[in-house]
């Protein structure tokens, strides 16, 4: 139906190499389940600042690329509920995110579950 | 009575899929409906990273890619007995509202339509299912874009649970807070249901005509216009690119 030329597909040695460069770190994980979804959190830590952040889940939250957003914005937090909260929020006020069944606290949430695992 | 679009794909790569998902929802060509039966594959959901969700090394002859919309793992075994469904809306109070879940119970409104047809107990469960007698029978997923939504979703008639759970890293957190002793009580499919093989053509026919009621219109078969085309091509190197995929 569509002609597809001129691109490479995925292959599966990017694929492990990837997925042991995520896991060779000294990320500390955390899970939480809101109402909207499952929030996993994979956070390192370097002198009581997020230095590296990443989540995966099946939540919903609009306008999706906001995530990226929010995650640029983590980096350089203190590690702290306090303040991890009120950065979540102010991101969410200004790309005006929705996430039903999900909100702020739940993200905070994941990661002050990774942080204290 | 007004008429909206009707395509039905056929069997396709998940690829290709999602590339004419997108250029539906961002081209111009109006309200559509459409059906479409996955190949054997798995389609991540916008937020979910491959390695965390997936046990790649189970998972080497499933084709993988992701869509732009949140989200669960859509997993589609070779039996290809789910029918995969998609809408684009324009968003207005009436027929697409505003409001998320509203939007969802409103589509998923034919999931249930169709099932009661069959005699079944459905329900729409917030914030994206539809339940049989409180079992998942259908996962749905919404992403918006300039005033549109674009809803995905698949009806399962039959389900390979020990296949999804091995290719799969679903944590126990996962279903805690809906009392299901396991994932094997928590979802269910129509030929259990109905302890019998419907014909999915027929399975089809009943929704698409549950969709013309609910939504008050005729579906007129047509295809992608030919700007719909050139968007899908110019779409295709993200949906195959490990980049999209393995982020």
């Amino acid at each position: 139906m569509i002609a597809k030329v001129g691109f490479k597909e995925q292959a599966n040695e990017y694929i492990l190499s990837k997925e042991h460069r995520f896991f060779q770190g000294r990320m500390k994980k955390g899970i939480h389940k809101s109402k909207g979804g499952l929030i996993r959190s994979f956070v390192l830590i370097e002198s009581g600042q997020i230095k590296e952040i990443t989540i995966s889940g099946d939540f919903f939250l609009f306008p999706e690329e906001a995530i990226f957003k929010m995650l640029d914005k983590l980096k350089g937090t203190p590690a702290i509920r306090d303040e991890i909260q009120k950065n979540i929020e102010e991101t969410y006020r200004i790309e005006n995110i929705q996430s039903p069944g999900t909100a702020p606290s739940d993200f905070t949430e994941s990661i002050m579950k990774a942080l204290e695992g | 009575m007004e008429e909206w679009r009707f395509i039905d794909f056929g069997l396709v790569d998940i690829r290709d899929m999602m590339a004419m998902d997108e250029a539906i929802l961002k081209g111009d060509e109006g309200n559509t409906f459409f059906f479409w039966t996955p190949k054997k594959s798995i389609i991540l959901g916008f937020f979910q990273k491959a390695d965390v969700e997936l046990n790649l090394d189970q998972c080497k002859d499933y084709t993988i890619t992701r869509r732009i919309s949140g989200g669960g793992i859509a997993f589609s075994d070779d039996r290809c007995r789910q029918i995969n469904y998609g809408v684009v809306g324009t968003i207005d109070n009436d027929l697409f509202p505003l409001d998320i879940i509203e939007s969802y119970k409103q589509v998923c409104g034919v999931l249930i339509d169709t099932l009661v047809h069959y005699g079944l107990n459905a329900a729409f469960r917030p914030i994206n299912d539809v339940v049989v007698d409180n079992k998942k029978i259908s996962g749905n997923a919404q992403t918006r874009w300039e005033g549109k939504l674009l809803q995905n979703g698949t009806l399962l008639l039959d389900f390979d649970i020990e296949e999804m759970l091995r290719i799969s890293n679903i944590p126990k957190e996962k279903f805690l807070d809906k009392k299901i002793a396991s994932i094997r009580e928590g979802l269910t499919w129509l030929d259990r249901e109905l302890g019998e093989q419907r014909d999915m053509e027929e399975v089809r026919a009943v929704m698409k005509g549950k969709f013309e009621e609910r939504f008050h219109v005729r579906l007129k078969s047509a295809g992608l216009s030919p700007k719909e085309k050139s968007l899908t091509e110019s779409l295709l190197p993200k949906y195959y690119s490990s980049e999209w995929v393995y982020r």
